[in-house]
């Protein structure tokens, strides 16, 4: 929800979210009322009572039992009523439903979310779901606590090292959605993101048969999600050269040199990427020679060449 | 004689044991680690003006607010007013010549130093990026920065907090003057004792986390790392038993600032006090039982969620006693809006705020969706910064006259005032927003949409720094022109500090005080005393 420029509600795109709101909204109308006494009780007195008012001063009351006991009992039977409706919804969040629709598997590693779908797919930085069904996740790390966090599912949980934990939604509106590291992981934390995307069922069964075949960019696009290449060139994290509108046209190396970025560039890049560093960079890619074969390349360089292009 | 006349020799100031010297050489110290942990926060806001990571890569940005969190919390918020004002006045406030170990005293004033080396030597040496909670397995084995030596030197500073805890205990417990009942006590006393329980049972368990880290980190012992055999879940335990009764560290002693400034400037006694007495040591103890609240999405078990949050609400109650009696102190009172009192009702307003956005957070469905967002930055400085920086700010411009001998700029201290307030709230309010929105913290960039604001909580922190800076200028400049202040320029009736000269002579009291008559809370106490 968006008042002018300013956001000031996220989306409510899963079933759960409404009830999480409900919680807030109830906790933000006592938080209010106390908040809103207070401030009118001090303008008040302060106005009321300003040094040299003309206002009463006999007998200023030093202790008043009644009044104590009162503002100490009226806050805790709020506040619990308020624990109450927190711990409810909360026991809803973190018990998984007995049955789901979709069981993925999400691994967490520093820094980046690959995603194992039943049958075998596995997605990077991206999860599809299908709208109206239960989707749950087993997560765990490889390495430090990750935490899983899409806002505008309400839904979030530590992902840690050597154990699983769980998580569950039901998407209820078609669309992108972020996916947040929520804990602190290290250097590129704030790079270890992606989209949640909801697809009607119907356009979530074709994209689970998987890319067209005969259309080289599509079965590149996988590829470069299978091998997290998004990770670092594609989130504007300045991590690596972007590749939008990158083929034909000229890049300055570190050494200087600067040469056109052919399809033979972008097949070297890949194979041996610390050949020729691009100017500002570091070497931190890997090199893939034997992990892909040729016709792989070839597809990796189709879906380069779509890049920075509208469909 | 005042103390500060005498040889104005540095070693007559490196080796005094007089406890309101000490406080100056707390105050100077942590006034330098204030202004290394704003600078931090400063280039964290310029960097945050955009979406893009532009004017630090993230490896800097993580080491900046590591640096920020460390410094403000372990070297400036934890000392800040038990260590200034706490050192200078609680022996007045019970008529006392010192504190019961002077040395002591002065010992963990070296200590405290050393620790802040250690953790500066840490920033040259190239900075940690684990974050001030030093969440493991990524500080005890992932990280390549230099966390052994930060930890050493908060180990080292979490000493200077134990013994300044032990010495305030012992000094209440055994040096109050004749007739200083313990209800008698001003209140700023009884934060100080709460705060100094927390100190000497807390601190400890800090120092051995930080020793179990350095054991993974060194020697591979498995005690964090599943991949060693431990459990990375543990760590959270044992650092959130010590740091969250630490918030409470960080708080009390404002809260203490709080009910001595309110009186004076409503010229009349605080209402219920001795609810805001009890309530003190109400929040020392329950804020013991409540450390897994900064849980509830790690995968402890919900039913630890749910003891957790419950007691979280049960704690929040004693410290809305103290707004209530604050305000209630506000009836009938002829008031007075000078400096410290605008930053004490700065408090106040702050203060509630903070609280109650507290309460959000100890709501477990809710806390899920806003755990570790910009909600909890907001909420955390709303307590840290809108709390407790307001009243030590207010606290120590109550008292520069006693500690000085001196008046500031009454209208210069005013603007300063109003000028934190707006741009404190300019700061953090945006936050709140960021973080229902979903803005994770710790990120150095962020999805475009979050950019309007963090332009707003940038340019709020300009307004602030400003703020800050403004104070630095006219107090020094009073240190020298200032006009004399006499014994009580403010006509306050709550501590025997008042009935001593501004500045004080070096042992307090010409003579032993006596206090005689009534209870408190019927008459103020000044008017029992004799000296």
């Amino acid at each position: 929800m968006k008042l002018g420029p300013f956001p000031i509600w996220p989306e409510l795109a899963a079933r759960e979210a409404a009830g999480v709101d409900l919680v807030t909204l109830l906790v933000l109308a006592i938080c209010s009322f106390f908040a809103l006494g207070v401030l009118c009780f001090m303008v008040f007195f302060l106005v009321r009572y300003r040094q040299g008012s003309p206002a009463d001063r006999s007998d200023p009351p030093t202790t008043n039992h009644k009044l104590e006991i009162s503002w100490i009992l009226l806050p805790t039977l709020l506040s619990l009523g308020i624990f109450w409706a927190g711990a409810r919804e909360y026991a809803r969040l973190y018990q998984l439903p007995e049955t789901t629709d979709l069981a993925l598997d999400v691994v967490g590693k520093q820094w980046m979310w690959i995603v194992h779908y039943p049958n075998g797919f596995k997605e990077i930085n991206r999860l599809h779901v299908p709208l109206g069904q239960r989707v749950s996740l087993r997560m765990i790390s490889e390495d430090v606590i990750h935490s899983f966090y899409v806002p505008d599912f309400r839904v979030k949980h530590d992902v840690l090292p050597g154990r699983y934990t769980y998580l569950w939604f039901e998407p209820t509106q078609v669309g992108q959605f972020h996916l947040f590291c929520a804990e602190f992981c290290g250097t590129s934390h704030a790079a270890m993101g992606g989209w949640v995307e909801v697809m009607k069922p119907e356009d979530f069964r074709r994209w689970q048969e998987g890319p067209q075949p005969g259309d080289p960019a599509q079965r590149g696009k996988l590829l470069f999600q299978q091998y997290g290449c998004q990770g670092c060139h594609q989130q504007g994290q300045l991590a690596a050269p972007r590749l939008e509108n990158l083929l034909g046209s000229p890049v300055t190396l570190e050494s200087g040199r600067t040469v056109v970025a052919d399809e033979d560039y972008i097949r070297r890049s890949i194979v041996n990427p610390n050949a020729d560093i691009v100017a500002g960079f570091q070497a931190l890619m890997p090199g893939y020679e034997g992990r892909l074969n040729e016709e792989q390349i070839l597809d990796l360089t189709a879906y380069v060449r779509t890049m920075g292009k509208t469909p | 004689m005042s103390y500060l006349t005498g040889p104005p020799s540095l070693r007559a100031w490196l080796f005094t044991r007089d406890h309101k010297r000490i406080a100056w050489l707390y105050l100077i110290t942590i006034s330098v680690f204030f202004a290394i942990g704003g600078l931090a926060a400063t280039l964290m806001r310029i960097e945050l003006a955009t979406p893009a990571g532009d004017l630090v890569q993230a490896d800097i940005y993580n080491r900046l607010f590591t640096l920020h969190g460390t410094v403000m919390v372990w070297l400036f918020l934890i000392p800040a007013i038990p260590n200034t004002l706490g050192n200078f006045l609680l022996p007045m406030m019970i008529g006392a010549r010192d504190v019961a170990f002077p040395r002591l005293n002065l010992l963990s004033w070296y200590v405290f130093s050393a620790g802040g080396l250690l953790v500066l030597w840490s920033l040259l040496a190239g900075g940690v990026d684990t974050g001030w909670t030093f969440y493991t397995p990524y500080s005890s084995t992932y990280t390549n920065s230099h966390v052994i030596l930060m930890a050493a030197g908060i180990f080292v500073t979490g000493f200077s907090s134990i013994f300044t805890g032990l010495n305030f205990m012992v000094t209440i417990h055994k040096m109050r003057a004749p007739g200083m009942t313990w209800f008698r006590m001003p209140l700023f006393c009884w934060s100080m004792y709460a705060t100094s329980l927390i100190m000497v049972l807390a601190t400890p368990v800090l120092a051995c986390t930080l020793v179990l880290i350095a054991a993974e980190r060194l020697f591979g012992v498995g005690i964090f790392d599943p991949a060693l055999g431990g459990d990375p879940l543990l760590f959270q335990h044992l650092f959130w038993f010590y740091s969250h009764p630490a918030v409470y560290i960080m708080i009390l002693p404002g809260m203490g600032v709080i009910s001595e400034i309110v009186p004076c400037f409503a010229g009349r006694p605080i209402f219920g006090y001795s609810y805001v007495a009890v309530c003190s040591m109400a929040i020392a103890i329950l804020g013991f039982l409540v450390w897994g609240h900064h849980m509830f999405v790690s995968g402890q078990s919900i039913y630890a969620g749910l003891i957790f949050s419950f007691l979280s609400f049960l704690v929040s109650v004693p410290s809305g006693v103290k707004v209530f009696n604050w305000t209630a102190s506000l009836y009938k009172a002829s008031i007075r809006l000078e400096t410290p009192m605008l930053y004490a009702l700065g408090f106040v307003g702050l203060f509630t705020i903070g609280g109650l956005t507290g309460l959000f957070l100890a709501t477990l469905a809710v806390d899920v969706h806003l755990h570790d967002t910009y909600f909890v930055v907001a909420h955390f400085h709303f307590i840290m910064v809108g709390g407790m920086l307001m009243a030590y700010l207010g606290g120590l411009h109550f008292w520069w006259p006693k500690m000085t001998g001196r008046l500031y700029n009454e209208s210069l201290g005013k603007v300063s005032a109003l000028l934190i307030f707006l741009g404190f709230n300019l700061t953090f309010m945006p936050q709140f927003l960021l973080g229902y929105l979903g803005m994770p913290r710790r990120y150095h960039s962020y999805p475009p949409e979050f950019q309007i604001y963090n332009v707003l909580s940038s340019a709020g922190a300009t307004f602030l720094a400003v703020g800050y800076l403004l104070p630095l200028v006219y107090l020094t400049w009073s240190l020298f022109r200032g006009q004399r202040a006499e014994e009580n320029p403010w006509g306050a009736h709550s501590g025997l500090e008042w009935a001593t000269a501004s500045p004080p002579p070096t042992h307090n009291f010409r003579e032993p005080p006596r206090l005689e008559g009534q209870e408190w809370g019927a008459a103020p106490l000044l008017s029992s005393v004799r000296l």
